[in-house]
């Protein structure tokens, strides 16, 4: 079941959601919570780029083997800050990748049995403009801001402004049962079970 | 966040930066001598200080407990964010865990 503007509000204001900061009134759609852009934005750097670090005369040959590749220090070597702009905006030309995260913090405790899907806006999706790919849900349990796989698919540059529009939406699910483990409550003030 | 919260379970782990500046990387030793390596928010983390770039720390990830034998001694634990080589559900030892 998909939660109404009403039954977000209640769930955040009996903290089965958590948010930071507070929504304001006009991220309420009906089904769904509008986020807006947070501060950084990253690119992967491209191949080129990573040529022009080889010896001259060497060409690099990239292919990431992606079951033997570690993921988390291989983003971290080719993710580099997106060109801002003196207003602290960025440019997306089209045809770019690039990451974002939102402003918004976010927890989905489990004890909520509530979970989420992260969602463009049809608005932004008529420009060609894509946030995530392929992997919308947010688990219960999940903690900490949304990472967004953004994509220009159209034909013109956007100008993305952190915090200043709405990006994506949350469209909050119930579950029918809160996920298995309950180990805290079972162990509560208990140190360690050393 | 640096303070240490008592009111969910933590588990020990080594924390550098992440990609994003609200973000760190943390490894933690799982099951079969596997290294598991995740992004999550800093928030979801307990440091004594933020990494420097490069740097490797040791810190304590908050984590949901799903269940503990302890015959084996292993613990499954739900990481607040998906780890890179498995998902969000991860074995590791029961000794790593404060709860």
């Amino acid at each position: 079941m998909i939660l109404s503007d009403r039954e977000i509000r209640a769930a955040i204001k009996q903290r089965h959601i958590l948010i930071d900061p507070q929504p304001a009134e006009e991220q309420y759609n009906t089904s769904a919570l509008d986020l807006s852009l947070g501060e950084e934005l990253l690119e992967l750097r491209p191949l080129e780029e990573l040529q022009q670090a080889e010896p001259a005369g060497v060409e690099r040959t990239l292919i990431i083997d992606l079951a033997k590749v570690r993921m988390a220090g291989l983003l971290q070597a080719y993710a580099k800050p997106f060109t801002r702009e003196s207003d602290g905006s960025f440019v997306l030309p089209p045809g770019k990748f690039a990451l974002g995260i939102t402003h918004e913090w976010i927890e989905l405790p489990r004890r909520s049995k509530i979970a989420a899907r992260v969602e463009g806006r049809s608005t932004l999706a008529r420009l060609g403009l894509a946030i995530h790919m392929t992997a919308p849900t947010i688990h219960a349990g999940f903690a900490g801001r949304i990472v967004l796989e953004m994509y220009n698919f159209g034909p013109y540059p956007l100008r993305l402004r952190p915090r200043e529009f709405a990006v994506c939406q949350l469209i909050f699910e119930r579950l029918g049962r809160v996920p298995s483990g309950q180990i805290k409550t079972t162990y509560k003030g208990q140190k360690s079970i050393r | 966040m640096s303070k240490k919260d008592k009111t969910v379970p933590t588990i020990a782990c080594k924390v550098s930066r992440g990609m994003f500046s609200t973000e760190r990387e943390i490894f933690i030793p799982a099951d079969g001598g596997r290294e598991i390596t995740a992004l999550v928010d800093e928030r979801s983390v307990i440091e004594p200080k933020q990494p420097a770039p490069g740097e490797s720390i040791n810190g304590r990830l908050k984590v949901s407990v799903v269940e503990i034998d302890k015959k084996s001694g292993l613990a499954l634990v739900d990481l607040p964010q998906p780890a890179f080589e498995v998902g969000s559900r991860v074995k590791v030892s029961a000794k790593l865990l404060d709860l």
